[in-house]
């Protein structure tokens, strides 16, 4: 009985991801806010949404002008639910990825934005994704003040859902195996020391990863002092493993991508 | 039997406050006869590692290489004055470099910060003879983020925010003891769906933690068969907390006044929401746990192995988890009126399998999940899922919060063990002083003594078993 079932594994479906269908909306997640249809005559301008939001994430210059950094975002809710006119709402938009952080703030005005031209791509973002287009990569994660909802995720992604080493993306014990840090938290004042060390082993080219909107913007802390300038963004408080996965797989070429126009293409749907 | 469990020094009118556990209970006293923390020292009662992690500041370096090992390890302090002080200070537990007594058979060994897996960083000291572990110290800190001060310079609303990143794995939890602090400073009241539905959301973390751990150990000992279905399916907990919330941690969820449900889903889907995971639990995972609990040779992997006895854990006031491993019943759920019919884990009738070992650490995760499964299911009924599923309902929670100065505290048990929040609230309801005690602060000190005489490669093992916070002490 124990074989034939054993057998019988070969023919059932796998579960695992598949991310050429992936979908950037998740439909229960809150994901990012974004502005609704009516936002078009202009907010309101109560400020409610930029007072509570509480990693000042969000900005309103006037009635029709809102400035949004959804690098800094922890999709918690808080803005959609103040709003007293409901024009803004939780999306399930999740992908908020990007090599460059200037690419994850959004300034809409009456509810619409002009996605920029594609940045470049720094002349490390060329090389590592050179190497790792093939092979993929391999990453030492340090945890650097990030509360473990972060870790909890990327061990996620390892699973038979999302499954990280399909892609040769794979986590080693020390970094001098590795070829990129990835980092979740807002970098307290006893792990920028250890991070940098992490960091300066690797042989080059490397890369580092800030994973989670702590490890980008310091979410609710202060940013302490990162290596350099981390060379992909990954948003959210955690991030989804398929997220983490998915930025993985643009940095390494593999998945074409921008989240200005990924962004652009839902508010016009 | 009370036994001290939490310190709370106020800052304002330098005023110690413990918390006693008793009878499934933890109230907060005055304490009138102690005035310093070298009394407290030399009162054995409470327990080392919750005296400095409240009271300890930082001391410099510590240096025993000089103390022979049976001194370094007593329990006496009265015999060694210079171990856990200096002049009077008690020492913190954060690490500012340590020498420990390592005799000239053995070799020390340090872990960290940063460990080989995807975990939080710390400082771990062996002292290992061979293959087997004299002792081990622990010391952490790194992941100090002055959380505490963040929210003396905060509005409530961010004040929620950052409970929920005090412990991410405890988000739920730690919302909802805030919450009841300020529920009770504003006098809110909220209706029994909503706390009931609170209630249901703590479970479905513990679940979700439970499954996870689940796959950890089976990882640690090579058991792959339940690895693959535990790391998978833990998402199926996380899903339910997804569906409910619109977060898979359950952050931003519970907030005074109410629950932030995710409206995404119908109030009927959300009832029903639940039986997803009973369903993924009862196909896939629990077929696979059962045939791991008949598998003898995992059975004896794991009996003997990190084994903590029911005395220490009376002696040194292990919590939780931790405390039921090794046959203790320690639960205030027992008491708490938000968890109606709750039945406790039967450790007496079962004491073969709740006997302090990496093997009571994996039964009681299981255990725990079908007790939590089953309360749930109950109690989905009693909740009015029309009314939860409200706008009305999720609107309360926007509004301002007035608070009465004071000083408030709350606990729950949490998937580790009971957290404790104290707060000073005062005027203009800001928060003045503050005082978080997770779980790990006590149950640290188990796993010190929990792998004295184990083998080293085992260590991995008995550290999954315990899945302590490191952020949640640090804070």
């Amino acid at each position: 009985m124990k074989h034939l079932l054993e057998l019988m594994n070969f023919f059932s479906k796998s579960q695992v991801m598949d991310w050429e269908k992936a979908s950037p909306i998740h439909p229960k997640n809150r994901g990012i806010p974004i502005p609704t249809k009516n936002m078009s005559e202009g907010c309101g301008g109560c400020n409610l949404c930029e007072t509570s939001c509480p990693v000042s994430a969000i900005q309103v210059e006037t009635n029709e002008k809102i400035s949004f950094d959804y690098g800094a975002c922890i999709q918690c809710g808080e803005c959609v639910l103040q709003c007293p006119e409901e024009k803004l709402v939780n999306s399930g938009f999740l992908y908020v990825f990007a090599k460059h952080r200037d690419s994850l703030k959004i300034c809409y005005t009456k509810g619409n934005f002009q996605p920029e031209a594609k940045r470049p791509d720094t002349k490390n973002h060329i090389r590592f994704e050179k190497m790792t287009a093939v092979n993929g990569f391999l990453y030492r994660e340090v945890a650097a003040a990030g509360n473990n909802s972060g870790e909890c995720e990327l061990n996620a992604s390892f699973n038979s859902v999302f499954d990280s080493e399909r892609e040769g993306v794979r986590n080693v014990a020390s970094p001098k195996h590795a070829d990129a840090v990835v980092y979740t938290g807002p970098i307290s004042e006893r792990m920028a020391g250890p991070l940098a060390d992490a960091f300066e082993v690797i042989a080059e080219p490397k890369a580092l990863i800030a994973c989670g909107s702590e490890a980008v913007s310091g979410g609710l802390f202060a940013l302490g002092t990162r290596p350099k300038e981390p060379d992909l963004f990954i948003g959210g408080d955690p991030p989804r493993p398929d997220v983490s996965i998915q930025a993985f797989r643009y940095l390494m070429g593999r998945f074409s991508f921008s989240f200005q126009e990924a962004l652009h293409k839902i508010l016009q749907s | 039997m009370s036994k001290p469990t939490g310190l709370f020094l106020t800052k304002a009118d330098h005023t110690f406050y413990h918390f006693l556990l008793d009878d499934h209970k933890i109230r907060m006293e005055k304490v009138t006869d102690k005035k310093s923390p070298i009394d407290f020292l030399m009162d054995e009662k409470y327990p080392i590692w919750m005296l400095r992690h409240s009271l300890g500041s930082d001391m410099g370096a510590e240096d025993y290489s000089l103390l022979a090992e049976e001194d370094y390890l007593t329990d006496k302090r009265s015999k060694v004055l210079g171990l856990h002080q200096r002049s009077g200070h008690l020492r913190d537990l954060f690490f500012h470099g340590i020498k420990v007594p390592c005799g000239d058979e053995s070799y020390s060994h340090a872990v960290g910060p940063i460990h080989a897996g995807i975990i939080e960083p710390g400082h771990f000291r062996f002292v290992v003879e061979g293959e087997k572990i004299r002792h081990l110290t622990i010391r952490l800190g790194f992941q100090k983020r002055h959380i505490l001060e963040n929210m003396y310079h905060s509005n409530l609303n961010k004040v929620m925010h950052l409970s929920e990143t005090i412990s991410g794995d405890s988000s739920v939890s730690y919302a909802l003891a805030f919450t009841k602090i300020i529920e009770s400073a504003a006098g809110i009241n909220v209706s029994e769906s909503v706390s009931l539905f609170r209630s249901l959301l703590v479970e479905a973390e513990r679940i979700a933690i439970h499954i996870g751990d689940l796959g950890g150990l089976s990882e640690d000992i090579g058991y792959y068969p339940l690895f693959g279905v535990c790391v998978t399916d833990r998402g199926a907990a996380l899903a339910l907390m997804e569906n409910w919330t619109g977060n898979r941690f359950g952050k931003g969820a519970v907030r005074p006044g109410g629950v932030r449900v995710n409206r995404k889903i119908s109030a009927n889907d959300a009832k029903k929401a639940l039986f997803a995971l009973k369903k993924t639990f009862k196909k896939n995972v629990e077929p696979q746990i059962k045939r791991a609990l008949i598998d003898s040779t995992i059975k004896e992997r794991l009996q003997g192995c990190g084994t903590l006895k029911s005395e220490d854990v009376i002696k040194h006031g292990f919590v939780g988890m931790t405390a039921r491993c090794a046959g203790v019943m320690r639960d205030i759920r027992i008491n708490d009126p938000n968890y109606p019919d709750w039945k406790p884990l039967a450790l007496i009738d079962d004491s073969n399998n709740f006997s302090g070992d990496a093997w009571a650490r994996f039964y009681i995760r299981y255990s725990e999940i079908l007790q939590s499964l089953e309360w749930m299911e109950k109690t989905i009924e009693k909740i009015d899922w029309e009314s939860l599923w409200s706008k009305e309902q999720v609107e309360v929670t926007t509004k301002q919060t007035e608070c009465k100065p004071g000083i408030y505290y709350s606990t729950v048990e949490a998937w580790r063990g009971p957290i404790i929040v104290a707060l000073c609230i005062g005027p203009n309801s800001k928060i003045t002083d503050a005082y978080v005690r997770d779980p790990s602060v006590l149950n640290w000190h188990a796993l010190e003594m929990a792998v004295r005489g184990e083998l080293i490669g085992d260590f991995p093992l008995n550290n999954k078993s315990f899945n302590l916070s490191y952020v949640g002490f640090d804070l």
